[in-house]
C-alpha cells in the first residue's frame, strides 16, 4: 500500500465509524426515550366495579368545590381517587377530606377512610374513622360512620362517638350537630369528664387575652 | 373532702345537648354528677362553662322529685345532704343554693325552708323562708340536735 493511499483509506475508515457512532447513539436514545416513557406510564388503576355498576367517570388526584348562591366557595371535597357511577347517581372517594363553611361562617372539616356522596350530591357519608372537627371552636367528634347532610348543615352517626374539646371529653352512643346552630347532641350512655383547668392555664390564658 | 375542688367533674346521663354559642352542656335523664365525694343528681343538669372552658356553675332540677347533692366535708365527719326543686352549684366559690322545697342534712341538723344555702369548705348553713324575687313564703325550719354527752 503506497504513502498516497493510505491517508484516503485511514480516511474512509474514520468515516464508515462516524456513522456507525452516530446510529448507535440514535439507538440508545431511542431506548431511553422508551424506558422514560415507560416509567412515566400512569395509565389509570382497574375500572372499579362493585354492584353500584360500571363508572361513567372517574378521577384521581381531586380537589371538588361547591359554589353557594352568591357565587363563593362555601364546600370542598379534596381525594385521591374518586369514581362516580350512573346507576346510583353516588361518588365514592378514597380518604376524603371535606371542607365546609356554615351560615355564620364557621369552618368545619370531615374525613374517613372512604366517602360516598350522593345520590345526588345532598348526603355525605364517611366511613372508618370518621372524623369531624371545628378548628375555630376546639370541637372534634371520632366516630366510624358519619353522615353528612350538606344542604341541611346536620350531621349524625348512629355508631359510638367520642366527643372532644380539651380538656372536657364526652361520649355517647349516637350524635347529632347542628352546624348552623353550632350545637350537638350526644345521646345513650352518655359519659362527660369536665376537669377543672390547670389554674396556670387558665391565668395564662386571662393574661394573653 | 381535701382535693374535691380540684377533681373532675364526671357525669352520666341518657343525652347530652352542647351550645357552643351559650357555652352550655345539659345533661337530661338520670343525670349523675361527681366531683371528689362531692354527688349531685337530677333529671336535668346544666354545667356552665366560662371562655376558658371551665365549669362554673352546675344548675340541676327534679322533675317530678327533687334533686340532690351530698358531700362528706371530711374523713372524719358525716356526708351532708341537700334537696331542692333546684340545686345550684357555684363552682369558683364552693357554695350550694337549694331552691323550692329545700332540705339540708348536716350531721344530725336539720334545716328546711324556700330557701338553704350551704358553703361547702366553710360548712356553713344559712335558711330563709323566701326565694329572692319571689313572694312565696315558706316557714324556715330547724331541727338542731345537741351533741351526745
Amino acid at each position: 500500500m503506497t504513502e498516497r493511499q493510505t491517508p484516503h483509506r485511514l480516511k474512509r475508515v474514520i468515516q464508515a465509524s462516524t456513522k456507525w457512532w452516530i446510529a448507535l447513539l440514535i439507538v440508545a436514545l431511542g431506548v431511553l426515550l422508551a424506558v422514560i416513557e415507560q416509567r412515566d406510564d400512569r395509565s389509570p388503576g382497574p375500572v372499579p366495579t362493585d354492584d353500584a355498576g360500571e363508572p361513567d367517570y372517574y378521577l384521581e388526584g381531586v380537589t371538588m368545590t361547591r359554589f353557594d348562591a352568591e357565587g363563593s366557595p362555601h364546600q370542598r371535597l379534596e381525594t385521591p381517587r374518586l369514581v362516580h357511577t350512573p346507576d346510583d347517581d353516588t361518588t365514592r372517594s378514597e380518604t376524603p377530606r371535606a371542607t365546609f363553611l356554615d351560615s355564620e361562617g364557621r369552618t368545619w372539616h370531615g374525613s374517613g377512610e372512604t366517602g360516598r356522596l350522593g345520590p345526588g350530591n345532598e348526603l355525605l357519608t364517611l366511613r372508618g374513622n370518621a372524623r369531624l372537627t371545628a378548628p375555630e371552636e376546639g370541637w372534634q367528634l371520632d366516630t366510624d360512620t358519619l353522615y353528612i347532610d350538606i344542604d341541611d348543615s346536620y350531621a349524625w352517626s348512629e355508631t359510638s362517638a367520642l366527643l372532644q374539646q380539651p380538656p372536657q371529653r364526652m361520649r355517647g352512643d349516637r350524635f347529632e350537630a347542628w352546624f348552623d346552630d353550632n350545637r350537638m347532641r350526644l345521646t345513650d350512655d352518655v359519659r362527660g369528664h369536665h376537669p377543672r383547668q390547670d389554674r396556670d392555664a387558665s391565668e395564662r390564658e386571662e393574661q394573653d387575652s | 373532702l381535701e382535693g374535691d375542688a380540684e377533681a373532675p367533674i364526671e357525669v352520666t346521663a341518657n343525652q347530652l345537648d352542647l351550645d357552643d354559642n351559650k357555652g352550655t352542656a345539659i345533661y337530661t335523664g338520670d343525670v349523675e354528677m361527681e366531683q371528689g365525694s362531692m354527688k349531685l343528681t337530677g333529671d336535668r343538669v346544666e354545667i356552665l362553662r366560662n371562655d376558658a372552658g371551665e365549669v362554673t356553675r352546675v344548675t340541676a332540677t327534679g322533675n317530678d322529685g327533687r334533686a340532690y347533692i351530698e358531700q362528706q366535708p371530711a374523713e372524719d365527719e358525716p356526708i351532708v345532704k341537700g334537696w331542692g326543686h333546684t340545686v345550684i352549684y357555684h363552682a369558683a366559690e364552693r357554695r350550694v343554693e337549694l331552691y323550692d322545697d329545700a332540705e339540708l342534712h348536716q350531721a344530725r341538723d336539720r334545716f328546711n325552708g324556700a330557701f338553704v344555702e350551704y358553703f361547702l369548705d366553710r360548712r356553713q348553713v344559712q335558711a330563709r323562708s323566701e326565694r329572692e324575687g319571689s313572694d312565696e313564703r315558706e316557714r324556715v325550719r330547724m331541727t338542731l340536735n345537741p351533741e351526745q354527752q
